[in-house]
């Protein structure tokens, strides 16, 4: 497996407050990871911290043997983050994708963009796109510039199900073509189709790891609820008992 | 917005400009510019000392409107994370932003300039023309600088209270000279401490300076005139680090 990030033993906390308690993670080129789980498990704090937004309170985490801000400044990173595209409402799709790759001029003929089918927004202003529509012009400005390592945080949110179609299809383009690739979702059925392994997230702490070509959509939900309600239902008598 | 020429621009260039163009406030900002220059050419030359007040707190007010908002746009979680996974993006970026920046300020400045000297008094007969009007280029060339330096550096640093920032600090020496004796400073602390200012003093002294003054001015003036930049620079770097390394994600 040729590893490009590597997590061990990462904590991180506002002030005595944890939000992830010791977490091991690694993904390889050419790989899918999804994190699944419940709001404020502590996923979007992971991906800030493999991105080099945060520093880890304790443990470490490399990218490609550098840390990931070192990482990110030099090889560049595909975020995909969900924003209603506020700050961006007076530019254009064609200006927001000139800034991530060389030659603009080429952006139509891309096999990406004609999957995601953005040609027509191009040059329409970023306010007068619908949810949808500026949600695969992120997509295209995360994906077009061939990183070698892309984070996607909630990427099916907005996408009807014939986008959700062509988000799966690019996806898996980009990790045939070597991209590590890890997606933060609470979306089990979307994180099925892409992953090839999804850790349950519950409480700043892995619970579980799953490999969704094992068992049906139906016991994956019942094994994620299970794993959820473990945690939840032992941090409840911990609290009583104390 | 102009995407067509911004796509056209060298590739390093392309994250700042588009900053500046996707800036949500320039309406209000030409409008200020605007009633400035009207402003300005209302004004007759028997009240030249409003006409001199308006031509030294106009300009830095509309550049610390511009820059604030600029680096304030930078700042909102949408826009920075998607400037910040580009591989090379950081400190450059910050700098060719302030050129842009500073270019612009020019720009607003010289019709402001040009207006507020035209509506000076001309100097009394006794007064040598072009050694009055050397002694205006001198300063206004200085001064310009120091202005541009001081609202770059509070734009970059303050994420809030940006203009009173400014303010307090152009007034450090003011305060010094009231607070230094209240206080039972020594002179030479208060003279070093007033190093940290912007220094319009020194500014307004240089023409002197430069027809030979006593060396103790000249030391003075020279010390404060070459140590400033250094200093925003040096403030500059922080700030443009802090906000590419370690940023603080605001969306307001």
């Amino acid at each position: 497996m040729d590893t490009l990030v590597e997590a061990r033993g990462v904590q991180h906390a506002i002030g005595t407050r944890g939000i992830l308690t010791g977490l091991a993670l690694s993904i390889a080129r050419r790989e899918v990871v999804g994190v699944a789980g419940p709001n404020g498990a502590g996923k979007s704090t992971l991906g800030r911290l493999l991105l080099g937004f945060l520093s880890p309170t304790s443990g470490t985490i490399t990218i490609g043997g550098t840390d990931p801000m070192t990482y990110r400044q030099s090889h560049g990173v595909g975020f995909l983050h969900e924003d209603g595209g506020r700050g961006w409402e007076h530019a254009t799709p064609r200006a927001l994708l000139a800034l991530h790759v060389d030659d603009p001029g080429a952006l139509t003929r891309d096999p990406i963009c004609r999957t995601l089918g953005i040609a027509t927004h191009l040059d329409r202003r970023v306010a007068t796109l619908s949810k949808g529509q500026w949600r695969a012009c992120q997509l295209a400005m995360v994906l077009l510039p061939r990183t070698a390592f892309l984070l996607l945080d909630e990427p099916e949110a907005g996408l009807d199900p014939g986008a959700q179609g062509r988000l799966h299809e690019v996806i898996a383009m980009r990790a045939a073509a070597g991209a590590a690739i890890l997606v933060l979702s609470h979306h089990l059925d979307s994180l099925a189709t892409v992953a090839q392994r999804i850790h349950l997230l519950v409480r700043g702490g892995f619970q579980d790891q799953i490999d969704p070509t094992e068992m049906s959509l139906a016991a994956l939900r019942l094994r994620y609820m299970r794993g959820v309600d473990a945690v939840l239902a032992n941090q409840l008598m911990r609290g009583r008992a104390a | 917005m102009l995407p067509h020429l911004l796509v056209r621009l060298p590739s390093a260039w392309r994250a700042p400009a588009l900053l500046l163009a996707t800036w949500r406030r320039w309406g209000s900002m030409l409008a200020a510019c605007l009633a400035s220059v009207v402003l300005l050419a209302s004004i007759d030359g028997t009240r030249a000392e409003l006409v001199m007040a308006i031509l030294l707190y106009a300009p830095p007010i509309l550049a610390l409107m511009v820059m604030g908002g600029v680096f304030a746009h930078w700042r909102r979680a949408s826009v920075w994370t998607t400037i910040a996974q580009r591989a090379g993006a950081g400190l450059a970026d910050g700098w060719r932003l302030l050129g842009l920046a500073a270019a612009l300020y020019l720009v607003l400045l010289l019709p402001i300039a040009g207006l507020a000297l035209q509506n000076m008094p001309l100097p009394s007969p006794a007064v040598d023309v072009p050694h009055a009007f050397e002694r205006a280029a001198v300063f206004v060339s200085a001064w310009g600088i120091i202005s541009f330096l001081t609202v770059a550096t509070v734009a970059v640093l303050a994420r809030r209270g940006v203009a009173g920032l400014m303010i307090g600090w152009m007034a450090v020496p003011a305060v010094l000279a009231f607070a230094g004796p209240a206080m039972g400073l020594e002179k030479e602390v208060t003279e070093s401490l007033a190093y940290l200012a912007p220094p319009f003093h020194a500014a307004a002294r240089l023409h002197d300076v430069l027809m030979g003054g006593s060396a103790e001015l000249t030391r003075r003036v020279v010390t404060h005139l070459l140590t400033f930049p250094i200093l925003c620079a040096g403030l500059i770097t922080l700030g443009l680090q802090r906000l590419v390394n370690a940023p603080t994600e605001v969306d307001p």
